[in-house]
């Protein structure tokens, strides 16, 4: 049975399949997260950077699994939503790097 | 013509659902839908315990509730468990975000009259019912929580049996049990372990759906819809 892992970073998890849609007055992002570490991820965190036309960011949000003990080799799929702001053209999600953690 | 409005509407469309508008906006609402809670100088004490949920959360929402009809809604506030009118409650604050989400089952089902009958009938039932405390200001101990906390702490409240305790609620911990024992709806995968549940555990949820958000600022309104 794998542990808890105590600490990750960007590396953490494969980011696959990344979807981002206008509906009116908001943004829809959508993707998968998959477990390239031999230890659970618990309550992963992503971060998601919604990008303009030219890659400048124009918000910066933190957002958690739906699958919170991810194991090795799992995937689970994530999806964001939030207010949308003139210009957001694209989105970019990576692996919230997580400090020391306590755990099992 | 301006989103930005005097005042929200709302018209009851039928028994289960209002439809919420402002100005040429609308949205339809219904029973049963969660209701979280932002604000950027909300000094209500459910904003004091909501500063430790967003502390761990890294998520604006800082409270949740059940909406019911005709503006009212139950949440888990300071002292109790409790039936309150939006109106009164956030609408006279000058700073606040209210957005309306939808439940859904995992195989993408929208969930039925009768689910969010049941899920509003377990809410109603908690009625009267302490505010946990305790389990609220524990979300710092749970596993994503703050860093360098020794293992034994967390796993202690990682694990905690919160489906199973009856006598005390948390506002999330609330809609929580709601949704999962009046219509087995799950917002995680893993509810059955007992884990601590937060706003951004549900707002972050693939199993429910953002409907529409009304945003007060400086005391004028903005309703966001799809």
């Amino acid at each position: 049975m794998a542990r808890l892992c105590k600490e990750w970073d960007e590396d953490a998890c494969r980011i696959e399949d990344v979807t981002f849609e206008r509906l009116r007055d908001f943004f829809r992002v959508r993707g998968k997260a998959g477990n390239l570490l031999a230890c659970i991820l618990p309550h992963l965190q992503l971060k998601l950077v919604v990008l303009d036309a030219k890659g400048k960011s124009l918000i910066e949000d933190v957002f958690h699994l739906t699958d919170r003990k991810l194991r090795p080799g799992e995937s689970c799929e994530f999806k964001i939503e939030g207010e949308w702001r003139r210009g957001m053209k694209d989105a970019k999600v990576t692996v919230w790097f997580s400090g020391k953690r306590g755990g099992e | 013509m301006s989103i930005f409005s005097p005042k929200p509407q709302i018209r009851e469309l039928n028994p289960w659902q209002d439809e919420l508008r402002l100005g040429n906006r609308k949205a339809v609402i219904q029973r049963g839908d969660i209701l979280f809670i932002a604000g950027e100088n909300v000094i209500d004490i459910t904003g004091v315990f909501g500063a430790a949920v967003i502390l761990v959360t890294n998520n604006s929402y800082y409270h949740m509730a059940l909406y019911d009809h005709a503006w009212r809604f139950v949440h888990a506030g300071w002292p109790k468990v409790e039936s309150r009118d939006l109106r009164s409650f956030y609408l006279a604050k000058s700073n606040v975000t209210l957005t309306w989400g939808r439940p859904c089952h995992p195989d993408a089902r929208p969930v039925t009259e009768e689910e969010a009958r049941k899920a509003l009938d377990f809410a109603e039932k908690q009625i009267g019912k302490s505010y946990d405390v305790l389990s609220n200001l524990s979300f710092v101990l749970r596993a994503d929580g703050l860093p360098e906390i020794p293992a034994f702490l967390c796993k202690l409240f990682q694990e905690r049996n919160w489906l199973d305790d009856k006598d005390k609620w948390h506002c999330s911990e609330l809609v929580g049990a709601a949704w999962y024992h009046g219509a087995d709806v799950a917002f995680v995968n893993d509810m059955k372990n007992k884990t601590y549940l937060s706003p951004a555990d549900i707002y972050d949820s693939l199993y429910q759906d953002v409907v529409c958000t009304l945003k007060i600022r400086d005391g004028k309104f903005k309703l966001l819809t799809k």
